[in-house]
């Protein structure tokens, strides 16, 4: 038997799964829930790297401020 | 040759007792996630860069200072230093950045990716830029919980209590941020058939 869900409810589950969750969907709270995870997918590969040079600037900082290695 | 250990915790305790290596490790692990976070805030390469700078500076003197406390958790603590940054960099310039959903029109604002977008990228690449423009053309409130609850990892509770809303309020702005994101697609997908298979 299944049970009616919140549009909300899908989004809690997506990002916030709880066991068992999947399995109370009907047929179209499951293709929904497919559809909104395709779109999480593809956030997924929207990561972006900074540049190198913004990166030294950050390490030299790094050396200069750490203290001697101990030894 | 010493081994760098794996643990965050672990390698910020080595940074201190000063192997500058294990913090190297430490930005390689985080920089991606940090960067991005800025980015989807700021919109602006060079001022995310800059704040980057700011944030892991601002970090390492925390550390320095003997003054950092996070039981290991770097990653959303470090996330969270970008993300008040970026936040601060608008309320100090004043400009917090207006969003407009402008789904009627099939041109998007890419000049920060236009090195990106050589003639001869494959669509899939060009989805990737894509999603970036996508995400900064989403209404502030909606963009701020997306990049909150996907780039920076917290809980509906904590965007909830941080954004002074409701839980209830939360998801919904995140729900509608993915099926805004989701028809920007579609009319994309529509747009690349038409280019690809003219009449």
């Amino acid at each position: 038997m299944t049970k009616s869900f919140t549009p909300n409810d899908l989004i809690k589950h997506l990002y916030e799964p709880e066991t068992g969750f999947q399995q109370t969907l009907n047929e179209d709270e499951k293709q929904e829930l497919a559809r909104l995870k395709q779109v999480q997918n593809l956030l997924n590969s929207a990561y972006t790297e900074p540049s190198e040079r913004s990166l030294e600037k950050i390490l030299e900082h790094a050396r200069t401020t750490k203290k001697p290695l101990a030894h | 040759m010493s081994k760098i250990p794996v643990n965050d915790a672990a390698l910020i305790s080595a940074y201190i007792q000063g192997d500058s290596k294990a913090f190297e490790t430490l930005l390689n692990r985080s920089k991606s996630k940090v960067y991005t976070t800025i980015y989807l805030i700021v919109k602006d390469r060079y001022i995310a860069e800059d704040l980057l700078q700011e944030t892991y500076i601002k970090a390492l003197d925390v550390i320095n200072q003997g003054k950092y406390n996070e039981e290991g958790k770097f990653l959303p603590w470090i996330v969270r230093i970008a993300h008040n940054m970026a936040i601060d960099h608008f309320r100090k310039e004043k400009r917090y950045p207006k969003i407009v959903l402008d789904d009627g029109s099939p041109l998007w604002n890419s000049f920060q990716f236009a090195e990106e977008s050589s003639e001869d990228k494959q669509l899939k690449e060009d989805m990737i830029v894509n999603i970036r423009d996508l995400i900064k053309k989403l209404p502030t409130e909606q963009r701020e919980v997306l990049v909150m609850r996907h780039y920076e990892e917290l809980s509906f509770q904590e965007i909830a209590e941080l954004t002074q809303v409701s839980i209830n309020t939360a998801l919904g702005r995140m729900r509608y941020a993915l099926i805004n994101l989701r028809k920007m697609l579609d009319k994309q997908e529509l747009a690349y058939d038409k280019k690809l298979y003219p009449k």
